[in-house]
């Protein structure tokens, strides 16, 4: 059987896959983005609340200033300090300075904005204090009344801490659903996927399931639209390569025929010739004749038979329950007259007293035996023994043709199953084609064949040698 | 004997002729089924030797209408078609005997002498191997003119082996043959027949061998040896 041609990795991608990476790429984008928009509007509103908070402080603090005699006076007790100063998560400082700049109290590292602006207005802006970020609130106090012109500046600063905590509390509650969404829209994609691309598998599995030899078309019902022209194609392809199979089928069927008459006739007008007074050269001439008509009635017959039990014509050889220890018998017994010319002893073992049955065609089985048995004794010296072997392991049957002939080499077994492959040096009748049926038979019965050695010879110089062991497997006989 | 050949393949049909004459016969030749059909409505033949892959008329159809006019002419075909249909087909519609080319001469002239023998003397017939004779209808065994004395058992085994001479006959066939006399028979029965039988038939040139794990084998020695 062929093996199926290595499928470049380049393009070996799957569909599904290309589609869900794609889809949850962008999903993914699409969730980034919105998170990073949500985490500056989170922030944005955490600080909206915080600011007016921190504005309260600024004046409260102002509340606190007077100009008495043109000098700023702050009248601030240690526990409204504290109080001001306390917070849970945050470090508060201020400072206030007078309108010449000069700070009046508070922490001097605190530095004026860099806008200006209006004496009476607040402005919040960001800045850093020591190391920390902080959002500083800055309130332009006007003086009232006195001979200082101008405001007093009172700046009110805040580490960030509760505004971000804040901000990362509302994009968890916000971000939880969105990767659940995510999640969620992922799972649905991905069923939805595996939903759609059913058909296919489908289709893959129906395909997987036929027999090699099954070229009909394959069915465009079900299949989705659009692989739809994709079939129609191959149910093309497949009724051209029908087409094409099914002509050289007859093809070598009716040469195979054709080829007969004439050969019958070459044989019977050389068998009548032998049997006239002839010179002995005409005699080994006619002679020769005699058997190459024979080797060739025998190829023609093989090939034949390779032609029938090709692939595609199991519909001609259907499968059933073939008693496999009588078919092997009769077939065996067939052959006995034959060995005997030879003076070759063959005989039958059978390793359990009950009849082994599989699942096959006895025609094809029946040419397989043939074919093994008649190698057998082509190949096995005159006084040899040969011995047909069923057995029964688990659930296989072990169909095995041991004789003590010239054997094998080890590394020809394998070749031995092709196609008009002849072993080296023989002068056997094989044409080279009988192994080959057989391992064609074998496959289609799913059996497999392997060769061993066989039963010693020891030949005129007292050399000993192995013959062949051919060993076929039914895997599973009494099932399907 | 008048025999008749139908084939279209010249070179064959001349072969056949050829032989069949040398072997004693008077043959005529058709060399298409129109020919054939109007030789075997003229002429009546003990035998006829028809292929099947034939010009203007195939021999199926020959053989259709030479059974529907009542004709029981012995008729073995001999073709090219191996088919299993073609021979069911053939069986089915009256043929005596089918036979795949090619086919060996010798093999034909058994078959030949066997089909007119069947026609003309129906189940009576002596069945012959070496020296010894097997008298079918009444049952009776003779070797070199002298009869053997053999029970009715050993008498069974003996015809099974005699029809099928030179072919192995298994165990079972012969336990059914046996069996048709009464009572049961135990394991081996068969081997206590066959070890008796051999000893009485010694003196024929014939020998029963056993085939191992099929059953026994009835040949002619001087055959074998030779």
């Amino acid at each position: 059987m062929l093996k199926s041609p290595p499928i470049n990795k380049a393009s070996h991608y799957s569909l599904s896959g290309q589609l869900l990476l794609w889809l949850m790429l962008c999903l993914f984008i699409i969730l980034s983005v919105s998170s990073l928009v949500s985490y500056s509007r989170a922030y944005h509103f955490a600080n909206l609340a915080y600011d007016r908070a921190l504005l309260r402080v600024a004046l409260a603090l102002a509340d606190q200033v007077d100009v008495v005699n043109s000098k700023v006076v702050i009248d601030l007790p240690e526990i409204a300090k504290d109080m001001l100063q306390y917070d849970k998560d945050d470090y508060i400082n201020y400072r206030i300075s007078a309108p010449d700049g000069s700070i009046v109290v508070g922490n001097p590292e605190i530095t004026p904005p860099k806008i200006a602006f209006k004496s009476g207005t607040h402005l919040y802006y960001d800045d850093v204090l020591g190391n920390e970020e902080v959002r500083v609130v800055a309130y332009a106090l006007p003086v009232i009344n006195s001979e200082l012109k101008g405001s007093l500046l009172i700046q009110v600063a805040e580490t960030r801490t509760k505004r971000e905590t804040m901000a990362f509390e509302i994009i968890e509650e916000m971000l939880i659903p969105q990767i659940m969404i995510m999640l969620v829209t992922a799972l649905v994609i991905f069923l939805s996927i595996k939903r759609s691309l059913l058909p296919l598998n489908q289709l893959r599995d129906s395909l997987a399931k036929r027999s090699h030899e099954d070229l009909s078309p394959v069915a465009t019902g079900s299949a989705p639209q659009e692989i739809t022209p994709l079939l129609n194609e191959m149910n093309d392809l497949m009724l051209r390569v029908k087409v094409g199979v099914d002509f050289q089928k007859t093809f070598v069927a009716d040469a195979s025929h054709q080829l007969r008459t004439p050969i019958a006739a070459l044989q019977n007008q050389v068998e009548l010739a032998l049997r006239e007074p002839v010179s002995e050269q005409v005699r080994h001439g006619l002679e020769n004749i005699a058997v190459s008509t024979k080797h060739l009635s025998r190829l023609v017959q093989q090939l034949l038979t390779l032609a029938r039990i090709e692939p595609g014509t199991e519909g001609h050889y259907p499968f059933e329950e073939v008693n496999l220890t009588r078919l092997v018998q009769a077939v065996t017994a067939e052959w006995v007259p034959r060995a005997l010319k030879k003076s070759i002893d063959l005989g039958f073992e059978a390793e359990s007293g009950q009849d082994l049955v599989i699942s096959g065609n006895a025609f094809m089985l029946k040419e397989m035996v043939s074919n093994l048995i008649d190698n057998a004794i082509c190949y096995t010296p005159n006084g040899g023994v040969v011995t047909v072997a069923l057995s029964q392991k688990e659930d296989n049957a072990t169909l095995q043709i041991i004789d003590n002939g010239i054997g094998i080499a080890h590394d020809q077994q394998e070749l031995v199953f092709n196609r008009f492959y002849r072993v080296e040096d023989s002068d056997g009748e094989g044409c080279g084609l009988g192994l080959a049926i057989v391992k064609e038979i074998a496959l289609a019965h799913h059996a497999s064949i392997s060769i061993q050695d066989g039963l010693p010879y020891s030949d005129a110089g007292g050399h000993i040698t192995y013959g062949t062991n051919v060993t076929i497997d039914f895997k599973a006989y009494d099932q399907q | 004997m008048r025999l008749l050949v139908v084939e279209d393949d010249k070179i064959l049909a001349e072969g056949l002729q050829a032989a069949l004459t040398q072997a004693g016969y008077a043959v005529d030749h058709a060399a298409n089924g129109e020919i054939a059909n109007v030789f075997l409505q003229q002429t009546s033949y003990d035998l006829v030797v028809l292929d099947l892959g034939l010009p203007k008329l195939d021999g199926f159809e020959v053989l259709k209408r030479l059974r529907s006019r009542g004709d029981k002419v012995a008729v073995m075909v001999l073709t090219a078609q191996d088919a299993i249909e073609s021979r069911v087909k053939g069986l089915d519609l009256g043929a005596d005997d089918y036979l795949i080319k090619p086919v060996n001469l010798s093999e034909l002239e058994a078959r030949v002498r066997a089909l007119i023998r069947r026609g003309k003397m129906g189940a009576n017939i002596s069945l012959v191997c070496g020296d010894l004779v097997f008298n079918a209808a009444d049952k009776r065994a003779s070797c070199g003119g002298y009869d053997l004395l053999l029970s009715t058992r050993e008498l069974a085994l003996l015809e099974i082996l005699m029809h099928k001479q030179n072919k192995v006959v298994s165990k079972e066939q012969v336990l059914e043959s046996l069996c048709n006399w009464d009572d049961e028979l135990g394991d081996n029965a068969v081997e206590v027949y066959v070890h008796r039988l051999r000893k009485k038939i010694a003196p024929a040139s014939v020998q029963i061998r056993t085939i191992r794990g099929l059953g026994y084998l009835l040949e002619n020695v001087k055959k074998s040896s030779h």
